[in-house]
């Protein structure tokens, strides 16, 4: 299951045989309606339950406040709601937004695991 | 027709005599896509651009500087770009530079409806804790179906520091209402070697 931009300029992936969603490139849509494919994406994993949902965002490289809201309340905030999933984040001290972005989102799903690379 | 003029925050008109660079462009000119695509253009230009104002020995603060000049001139293009309503008006982004600060001043059409709605939210902005109104706003939009996530001043305050500040007012030429959004954003340059 995946969703790709029409320029290839974003992909996000999901592999159910680990639970992870991965997003590499640029996320810089519009607003609600330029992430509903990706939203629906996240709901599909949510409803499916793994017992951990692993978000790698390692390779993505930019992220808009549209962006950090999908998966604020597209992704955590729909597993914690439903209980069935932890929740894991891998991210990376490459890109400074990382770093910065993911402290507030933690804290929408207390015990959330956050992972960084160098 | 200063008595037109309502400032919200702790907002400093722009110094044209600091170093500065201006982008206008007009709404009219294109459509939302193609605006949209501009305003992710413009931001990353104004990243490498202001980057560039880092000694390259400071590769971490230069990286930190391009990273936030992108997010946050990318979220106040992209407010500009959604607000706007008059074709005709030039949209304004200007980033300003003093010692420890970098100014960031979007200027865009508003229309009065728009206007009392954002007013609201700037009051709620200024007089509430962000760390509560970012929780609140999320669990809102998990639950909610609005168009309007709310999260950018907040992820900008929070994420970034970052100091935002309003000024509504007329624009006499044209006679409709604008409004000028100030960002000020702490900079912490390594000029040592």
């Amino acid at each position: 299951m995946q969703v790709t931009g029409e320029k290839g300029e974003y992909r996000v992936a999901y592999d159910a045989a680990t639970g992870t969603i991965s997003c590499e490139g640029t996320l810089d849509l519009r607003g609600k309606e330029g992430y509903r494919p990706i939203a629906e994406l996240f709901e599909k994993v949510t409803d499916e339950a793994p017992e951990t949902i692993t978000l790698d965002i390692r390779q993505l490289e930019f992220l808009n406040s549209s962006g950090i809201t999908t998966i604020g309340s597209g992704l955590i905030i729909k597993a914690r709601k439903k209980g069935a999933s932890k929740m894991a984040v891998s991210c990376s001290k490459k890109y400074t937004w990382q770093e910065r972005s993911i402290r507030g989102l933690s804290k929408l799903m207390p015990g959330m695991e956050l992972k960084f690379d160098d | 027709m200063s008595d037109k003029n309502e400032i919200f925050g702790n907002y400093m008109e722009m110094n044209p005599g600091q170093e500065h660079m201006t982008l206008q462009f007009r709404a009219a000119l294109m459509n939302i896509d193609e605006l949209w695509e501009s305003g992710a253009l413009s931001a990353s230009f104004l990243s490498n651009f202001w980057g560039k104002f880092f000694p390259s020995k400071d590769q971490e603060g230069r990286t930190e500087m391009k990273d936030a000049v992108r997010y946050i001139a990318g979220e106040l293009i992209g407010n500009a770009v959604k607000f706007s309503y008059e074709p005709d008006f030039l949209i304004r982004i200007a980033l300003c530079l003093s010692d420890e600060e970098l100014h960031f001043y979007v200027t865009n059409s508003v229309r009065n409806e728009d206007a009392g709605d954002f007013k609201n939210f700037i009051r709620k902005i200024l007089d509430n804790d962000p760390d509560e109104l970012y929780i609140e706003q999320m669990e809102k939009n998990a639950s909610e179906e609005s168009d309007e996530s709310r999260m950018g001043f907040l992820t900008m305050i929070l994420d970034y520091g970052a100091e935002p500040a309003w000024e509504f007012k007329t624009d006499e030429d044209m006679g409709i209402q604008t409004v000028t959004t100030m960002l000020r954003l702490s900079v912490v340059r390594n000029t040592r070697s």
